[in-house]
């Protein structure tokens, strides 16, 4: 239990090079100014950079588990560990302008 | 008549194809007080589990706000808080919605 815990408190404190290799599968969209997704709606895709980093783990979650029905999203999301989404979120958080 | 067909197409071509109108946006981001969650400055969320909607592209917004319409069915967001708050909204009251909060300054970057 108490291991559990300490997991948890580690959560979003690993940012380096995990989460770099994470934003891989991201940044072919996220990372293109401009860049539209084209299914099943054509509209840019978020920018990510600066935006909450709790907000970008719950809408993560969210795609995983199906709450949000995006495919593309679902298919990134679903084979990510909660550390590996806390890591993304926590990436992309911290940039600035 | 001929002539006339010509340049209604013409009109609407040049139109913006997503034309939102930021003083309603304003006016109804007001009436149904989405800055008590998001932030006065709609980049400063009460919790950082709200996001910064300040500068955000357009048609994402609208996109994610027809989403939380559409609720729990095809391309739609299961979200219970935003799911109510867009219920009474129309499509242009997104689009308007969607046109002011991307008007707004704000701090979210595209990077790698």
């Amino acid at each position: 239990m108490l291991a559990g815990l300490a997991n948890v408190a580690f959560a979003a404190d690993v940012v380096g090079n995990a989460a770099k290799a994470k934003v891989e599968m991201c940044i072919g969209c996220h990372g293109i100014p401009g860049y539209k997704a084209s299914f099943p709606e054509v509209y840019p895709v978020p920018m990510l950079g600066g935006q909450n980093a709790k907000y970008i783990e719950n809408a993560l979650h969210a795609y995983k588990k199906g709450e949000r029905k995006h495919p593309s999203m679902r298919g990134i999301a679903v084979p990510l560990s909660d550390q590996e989404i806390a890591d993304v979120a926590a990436y992309y958080s911290q940039q600035t302008k | 008549m001929k002539r006339l067909t010509i340049a209604l197409i013409g009109g609407l071509l040049s139109l913006n194809a997503f034309a939102g109108n930021v003083a309603n946006g304003e006016a109804l981001t007001k009436k149904y007080n989405c800055a008590a969650c998001h932030g006065a400055d709609f980049k400063s969320p009460i919790d950082p589990s709200y996001p910064k909607l300040a500068g955000q592209h357009e048609e994402y917004l609208a996109h994610a706000l027809t989403a939380y319409k559409r609720g729990d069915a095809a391309n739609g967001r299961a979200n219970p808080i935003m799911g109510g708050q867009v219920a009474a909204l129309s499509n242009q009251d997104i689009k308007d919605i969607a046109a002011y909060l991307h008007s707004l300054p704000g701090s979210l970057v595209v990077k790698r």
